[in-house]
């Protein structure tokens, strides 16, 4: 003891200062008795060995986070990366298509395949290496999935892993799926093309079969433009969902919102449609298509057709319904013609606006002898009562007075026989004799003065009445606007077109048609206060040459307004049946009924110095 | 620090070389004639608030501003707790150790109370209740208490011969209770720290070796005992052999921290820009701010922090040498091991060296009952430097006499003012 108490005194130079010489209260009570072994100082060792321990521990801990942050820390700035990277394969889910106004025609929905792995079968809260029977995990799903237990064991078979349960499950049934926590259920997703339009646009947009294959319409030809630009997204994160800017890759916040914007507008469509319908049923008709066309850039606000399918169950429905006959069928145009005819005639200064023919009844050219429709000699007429009642003699007579190659030219200039520049799926070009047959035969120009002889489809039609309305310029007709993010919807083009005749000999044209309306075939379509041109059309049907008796394609074309005219409208029924089918009795109560939805839709105003002007009483 | 008394120096017999300092201001010494020690350890302890405040700053701050809205909502609280703990610590190093000691046994008994009183009516955080809720203040008794056991284990280990059978029993009695109060709450980090600074100040007093042996095994069979018992820590200490066997359930938090520490690298992602702190770290502003700052700072920060607090232990080791009497060496050692040694728990936690326990980083990690401890701490071990310079620890007696530190400066004996 005495050498511990003189080697603490060396230590502390400094004697008996401090609470080294004042008993602690601990100490004080005892002092008395145990003064000899009072002074007992800390060994400076043991100071010594506390600290040295403190270190070793710290040198310890230097060892760990070497180990960690050196050895190891690539390899767990890995592991980190991946659990902070989000990985966003794309489903592949193509662009929705909207009509004019905005409204969904067509779109993609998420559906969920569930897959089974009754090797994994476990539910939440479970020992992690309980297996849960099938018959367990089928009771708890057939809650969910609002199926009998007994079915879903049937699919499961006793397989073990890999089973595929269900499938077209919707995103509200995956989310409470999802909530029932079961180990061994796997809910992949997947895209599904919703038409909630169903049969309305079928026929120009088409529909995707079972594998997402386009089939048809426009799904098919803008194809490329309907897929999303989409590539595996990579972002880290933070837990929450946060994205962070650090090491960001170039557009992974890009979103594609673009929507396939359309020319249609689905409610002009929806009346189009049922005016149709309701004439085809009449007249038990094959069928009829119906189009409107803005003439001064070519937009199609309605294209429809009937019969037409269902792209929700396309399986259901024949093969032949899938095309647009309107677009992709060639028929004789009759009638309907005549007005162009005219037009070329006049743009060639071979007749003169007020000038006349004579309608002598029959003709017989190159053989073949030509009537009117009622076979019946109307005498001297001039341009207007000529389309008034539409004499095919008279028309022959005024294209006579145009050179056959002269009249050729203008038949290939309109592009009779060319494919028309536009977006609509499938469209051909018409047929038109050869120059020599058209030159050396007399027949040919003859029979195209009325309509017949060559071949064009429905919509070549319309663009070259859309020529007549918009003074002379050939327009493209389309039916899609273009792409555009978001509910941002596009605005019209500008009017465009390429210029073939003049408009003066237009107008004329124009007057005339206004007259066929006023007291000719067209009177069915006058609403009251506006000013509307037309022709009515009826044309035998021909095949490989040789005309089918009976069978006849009714038609009707419509200009309005008169006065500053922005739309054509066309309908075209095939094969009605019945004595007293004509493009007037068929067409034309079709034709009036879109008219009067179309002036309501697109709020066109009455047409001024109309004597009838009245407030429009237009039933939509 | 500098503030002079207008009476001149009274130097006391038998100790010249600080006697002219004795007197003077509140602290009676001149920051110059401070020891180097102190002045270093005040220096070390301010760096250490001030680094610890930026890094809590970064750790808490997105999630402050998800949470509450306010993403200076921790720092702004954290701050205010750090100047009522320097308050503390000023206290601390203006009051004489003498004083302190004598406080210790009822506030370790007050403490121990206090504890008890968490198990009947303390708030349960975590399956744990470890609070007691005053007002919007809340109190962790358990932390409190922890620089009030240093002082009290400094009496009773210094003269460890001199005091009587009775004596050691009711004070290593009082100890144990308090240690199993903890480990009731449960508790087992603070239990383990707690228990860990006593059998260290033991060692430092020079206990017979053979004893603290058996005290450690002791210890090691009611802690085993008491991981056997408790369901949680059971799972801590198995998921902490592998976390990686259980990545999303128990392993879930040390798993988080690793990546976090191994994000890191050699140099760090940066002052700011740690990812995992982003919610994937749970309580990333207390027991896992290290994984946070050594993501941050990568392994290059590590050894800073490693190696600041061997330098913090060496100066606590030189001011123990330097002191003068059992008790104030026993403080200065006592207040050096639970500094640094918490924060070496807490960083094992953190680096999975050692199975998942809620002890908070000294300083760094948000909580005011944690800074309060700490600074209190601290402020001892600065107030051992500065006795040992001679800034005295004169009986309590004769101050009661004098009567009033207002007047302690211009009598005849001038006393330091404790």
């Amino acid at each position: 003891m005495r050498v511990v108490r003189r080697s603490a005194k060396a230590s502390s130079p400094i004697p008996l200062h401090g609470d080294g010489q004042i008993p602690s209260q601990l100490d004080s009570q005892r002092s008395g008795r145990r003064r000899v072994i009072q002074l007992q100082p800390v060994p400076a060792g043991r100071l010594l060995t506390v600290y040295l321990t403190l270190c070793l521990a710290l040198v310890g801990l230097a060892g760990r986070m070497a180990w960690l942050q050196v050895k190891e820390g690539d390899r767990l700035q890995q592991r980190a990366r991946a659990i902070q990277t989000q990985k966003t394969k794309p489903i592949g889910k193509r662009r929705p298509i909207v009509d004019r106004r905005g409204r969904l025609v067509a779109l993609d929905e998420e559906r969920f395949t569930l897959w089974a792995h009754p090797r994994y079968f476990n539910f939440p809260g479970d020992d992690p290496n309980l297996i849960r029977t099938s018959s367990e995990t089928a009771e708890k799903l057939a809650e969910v999935l609002q199926v009998p237990a007994p079915d879903l064991m049937r699919t499961i078979g006793g397989r073990k892993s890999g089973v595929k349960l269900i499938t077209d499950l919707d995103p509200e049934t995956a989310r409470r799926l999802r909530e029932l926590g079961i180990s061994g259920l796997d809910l992949e997703p997947y895209p599904q093309r919703i038409y909630p339009q169903a049969q309305l646009f079928a026929n120009v947009v088409g529909f995707l079969n079972l594998e997402r294959v386009a089939q048809a319409g426009l799904e098919q030809s803008r194809d490329k433009d309907l897929r999303r630009q989409e590539s595996v997204r990579q972002m880290r994160r933070g837990a929450d969902g946060t994205p962070l800017p650090d090491g960001l890759q170039a557009g992974v916040l890009y979103t594609d919102d673009l929507r396939l914007q359309l020319t249609l507008d689905s409610r002009l469509q929806q009346v189009a449609q049922q005016a149709l319908a309701k004439q085809l049923k009449q007249w038990k008709a094959k069928r009829g298509s119906a189009m409107v066309m803005d003439v001064r850039n070519g937009e199609m606000l309605a294209l429809t057709s009937s019969p037409s399918y269902d792209p929700n169950n396309f399986w259901k429905f024949s093969p032949g319904l899938f095309r647009e006959w309107s677009v992709q069928d060639l028929y004789e145009p009759g009638s309907t013609f005549k007005p162009i005819n005219l037009a070329i005639a006049l743009q060639e200064k071979a007749i003169k606006p007020n000038g006349t023919v004579n309608d002598v009844g029959q003709l017989t050219i190159g053989g073949w002898p030509i009537f009117n429709h009622d076979r019946r000699a109307n005498g001297i007429l001039d341009f207007a009562t000529v389309l008034q009642v539409s004499s095919n003699v008279a028309m022959v007579q005024a294209m006579r007075l145009l050179k056959p190659s002269t009249y050729w030219e203008w038949m290939r200039r309109i592009g009779i026989d060319t494919i028309p520049d536009t977006d609509l799926p499938g469209a051909v070009a018409g047929e038109l004799k050869t120059r020599e047959q058209f030159t050396t035969q007399p027949i040919e120009p003859a029979t195209a003065a009325f309509g017949q002889g060559f071949s064009l489809t429905p919509l070549k039609l319309l663009q070259l009445h859309a020529m007549l309305a918009n003074g002379g310029k050939l327009v493209s007709p389309h039916i899609t606007r273009g792409l555009r993010s978001g509910d941002s919807l596009a605005p019209a083009p500008a009017a465009r077109g390429l210029p073939l005749m003049e408009p003066a000999v237009t107008k004329q044209v124009m007057a005339w048609l206004e007259t066929v309306v006023e007291k000719g075939s067209g009177k069915g379509v006058q609403v009251d206060g506006y000013r509307i041109g037309g022709k009515t059309g009826t044309a035998q049907k021909a095949r490989n040459g040789v005309y089918i008796p009976g069978a006849r394609i009714t038609s009707f074309v419509a200009h309005l307004p008169i006065d500053d005219p922005r739309y054509v409208l066309l309908v075209v029924v095939d094969e009605p049946q019945g004595g007293n089918a004509y493009g007037s009795t068929v067409a034309v109560p079709a034709a009036k009924e879109i008219i009067e939805a179309l002036l309501v839709l697109e709020k066109v105003p009455p047409s001024s110095g109309k004597p009838k002007a009245a407030e429009p009483t237009v039933r939509g | 620090m500098n503030r002079r008394s207008r009476s001149p120096a009274s130097p006391r017999a038998g100790n010249p070389g600080a006697a002219a300092e004795a007197a003077q201001g509140p602290l009676h010494l001149a920051w110059a004639q401070w020891p180097a020690e102190a002045r270093l350890l005040l220096v070390m302890v301010a760096i250490w608030c001030l680094a610890g405040l930026l890094i809590l700053g970064s750790a808490s701050w997105w999630v402050a501003a998800r949470e509450n809205g306010d993403p200076a909502f921790y720092i702004k609280r954290q701050a205010i707790w750090l100047m009522a703990s320097w308050g503390l610590l000023w206290l601390a190093m203006r009051t004489s150790l003498r004083r302190w000691l004598r406080l210790a046994g009822p506030a370790v008994l007050i403490g121990g109370v206090l504890i008890a009183a968490t198990l009947v009516a303390g708030s349960t955080v975590n399956g744990a209740s470890r609070w007691l809720v005053l007002g919007p203040i809340q109190i962790q008794p358990s932390e409190l208490v922890k620089p009030f056991v240093v002082l009290q284990g400094a009496s009773l280990f210094a003269h460890w011969k001199r005091i009587g059978l009775d004596q050691k029993m009711l004070w290593l009695g009082t100890f144990a209770t308090l240690l199993l109060l903890i480990l009731k709450q449960p508790n087992l980090s603070t239990a383990a720290l707690t228990g860990l600074l006593l059998w260290f100040m033991a060692l430092a007093a020079g206990l017979p070796l053979v004893s603290l042996l058996g005290t450690a095994a002791a210890g090691g069979a009611l802690g085993s005992a008491s991981i056997l018992v408790n369901e949680y820590q059971r799972l801590r200490v198995v998921s902490f052999l592998n976390p990686w066997r259980d990545p999303q359930g128990d392993g879930y938090q040390l798993v988080q921290s690793l990546l976090a520490i191994g994000s890191g690298g050699v140099l760090g992602e940066g002052f700011g820009l740690s990812t995992q702190k982003l919610q994937y770290l749970p309580i990333q502003s207390t027991d896992f701010i290290f994984a946070v700052f050594a993501e941050e700072f990568g392994f290059v920060g590590s050894m800073v922090v490693v190696l600041f607090l061997m330098l913090f232990g060496f100066v606590g080791l030189r001011v123990a040498l330097g002191c003068r009497s059992n008790q104030q060496r026993l403080v200065a050692i006592g207040a050096t091991t639970l500094l640094v040694g918490q924060s070496i728990l807490n960083i094992a936690v953190a680096s999975g060296s050692m199975p998942t326990t809620g002890l908070p980083l000294p300083m760094i990690s948000y909580g005011g009952n944690s800074l309060l401890a700490s600074l209190l701490t601290a402020g001892l071990l600065i107030r051992c430097s500065l006795e040992s310079r001679g800034l005295e620890s004169r009986p309590s007696r004769s101050r009661r006499q004098r009567g009033g530190e207002a007047r302690a400066g211009a009598g005849p004996d001038p006393a330091p003012i404790g």
